[in-house]
């Protein structure tokens, strides 16, 4: 079991890759499309702009490499931004594209949120699965936890049903987990929300081991 | 939303230390012994202040950075001593999740909307050191509390509410260390101008303080220091025998320093808290 850890210079890779190392996921930080060929799963970690992100994935070949190994079946994890990255297109600083693996919208808090309301959402939110969710892999590892955010821009995915656990924000209830086959996207940090979050990293690792 | 319970560690070397009003440091021990503690502990969150960077123009955190960072699945955020985008490269690279940066920002105030280009405005904090002068008027100190710049605190948090930051980190000088309570005042003042992630620090001394702090103002979460690091001297048992014992010894005996301070573990004040009807993650 080989995971590969998207080095695209957009944060937190150093803790993503502690935590994987924690629960046994033997990761890698790939520099090039070989590691992430090689490897069993894929995370495409991220803070930072959406459109700019994009870019340097595109610049590095990142983007043809990630493409061609989730076409294969093979798990993509994003985590915050690299989860954003999974839909199709953001409104953080003008319109840009993303890869468009699940369909939808990634979304500012300040336009849905009332002026005094604090963003960006940072701290420890609750976590809860959707009927959806129930049913998926997490479904023995999350039961209205807390975990960990910081984000300004929310995912807003097309279908329901690829919504797999919703959080409240000030009484905006927006998707912190999105899936679709093979793909897998967390908005909060689970490398940095305690032994809730790394039993995230474990049931990845059951999952796809 | 929880209201975040914040454990700051003021660093010097690799050794966590404490003052009253930021000065009179003593050394408590290994800086990353206490951040495990504090972690396993349930702590929302880590804030690491190099408490000399600012005064000596080096940054010598890194280590203890990389060594927490390994063994820590909570946030961590860096501050002290950081004054150029390289500088919070650095420390990102090291591990850290936010950096807070005081001095350079009031220096240069367009280094802040360089930094928030740069890394996405919610890596980003904004670390503001207060002081009362004598009418009664709270400005902004640089270099660890050193230098007043006369910049009105108020006036400060109205341009980086335009400049836009991931959260403001607020510390209070006249209270710092003391444990006689937050400065509530200026806590509603600053909480009712900006809407952005306030966490707010400088003299809590009993758990009263705390649920004060989280109750009185809309605040993000509480900076905790002297409180929970006069408990975790006398429970970590690795501390024995050591450094930190003596450093206790010294702190118990200086009265001033101590009869107004109540210690308590995080995992006790936030089980105080929830009594209190304030959720927080055990």
């Amino acid at each position: 079991m080989k995971t590969a850890i998207v080095n695209y210079e957009a944060g937190n890779l150093f803790s993503v890759f502690h935590a994987c190392k924690n629960v046994g996921l033997n990761p890698l930080i790939a520099d090039d499309g070989q590691t992430l060929d090689d490897a069993d799963i894929v995370i495409l970690p991220g803070v930072g702009a959406y459109g700019s992100a994009m870019n340097v994935l595109q610049e590095r070949g990142f983007d043809e490499d990630i493409i061609r190994n989730v076409e294969k079946g093979k798990p993509l994890i994003g985590i915050c931004l690299g989860m954003q990255l999974m839909l199709s297109e953001s409104e953080e600083l003008g319109v840009n594209k993303g890869f468009g693996f699940i369909s939808g919208r990634v979304k500012s808090f300040r336009n849905v949120l009332d002026s005094a309301v604090r963003v960006p959402h940072v701290g420890w939110n609750n976590v809860t699965l959707t009927p959806q969710g129930s049913e998926s892999l997490f479904s023995h590892t999350i039961d209205s936890d807390y975990m960990y955010f910081v984000h300004s821009f929310y995912a807003q995915p097309d279908k329901s049903e690829h919504s797999l656990a919703h959080t409240s924000y000030e009484d905006f209830q927006f998707s912190s987990i999105i899936g679709k086959d093979n793909l897998l996207g967390i908005q909060f940090h689970p490398e940095r929300s305690g032994d809730k979050g790394l039993n995230i990293f474990r049931t990845i690792k059951n999952t796809f081991s | 939303m929880l209201p975040r319970i914040v454990a700051r560690l003021d660093i010097k070397g690799n050794q966590l230390c404490k003052g009253i009003h930021l000065e009179g440091l003593k050394y408590l021990g290994p800086a990353s012994t206490f951040a495990k503690h504090y972690y396993e502990e349930k702590a929302d969150e880590l804030l690491f202040m190099d408490c000399v960077a600012s005064l000596y123009q080096r940054n010598s955190l890194y280590e203890v950075i990389e060594e927490t960072a390994k063994n820590i699945f909570i946030p961590l955020t860096v501050g002290g001593g950081i004054r150029s985008i390289a500088d919070i490269q650095n420390v990102l690279n090291a591990g850290a999740d936010k950096v807070a940066i005081n001095t350079e920002f009031l220096k240069r105030p367009e280094f802040l909307e360089e930094a928030i280009t740069h890394f996405g405005a919610s890596t980003i904090c904004v670390s503001i050191v207060t002081k009362r002068n004598l009418q009664g008027q709270s400005t902004c100190y640089i270099n660890n509390g050193r230098d007043n710049t006369r910049k009105d605190a108020l006036e400060w948090v109205n341009e980086i509410n335009n400049a836009g930051a991931g959260e403001i980190i607020l510390t209070s000088i006249d209270q710092e260390g003391t444990g006689l309570g937050y400065d509530m005042d200026l806590i509603k003042q600053i909480s009712e101008i900006t809407n952005i992630p306030l966490i707010v620090g400088g003299g809590a001394g009993n758990i009263n303080h705390i649920e004060e702090g989280i109750k009185g103002a809309q605040v993000s979460g509480v900076s905790l220091a002297s409180i929970i690091h006069y408990d975790a001297i006398k429970n970590i048992p690795e501390l024995e025998s050591t450094q930190a014992q003596e450093s206790s010894f010294t702190i118990l005996n200086e009265k001033k320093s101590f009869d107004k301070i109540e210690p308590a573990s995080i995992l006790e004040i936030k089980n105080q808290l929830i009594k209190q009807g304030i959720i927080c993650r055990t």
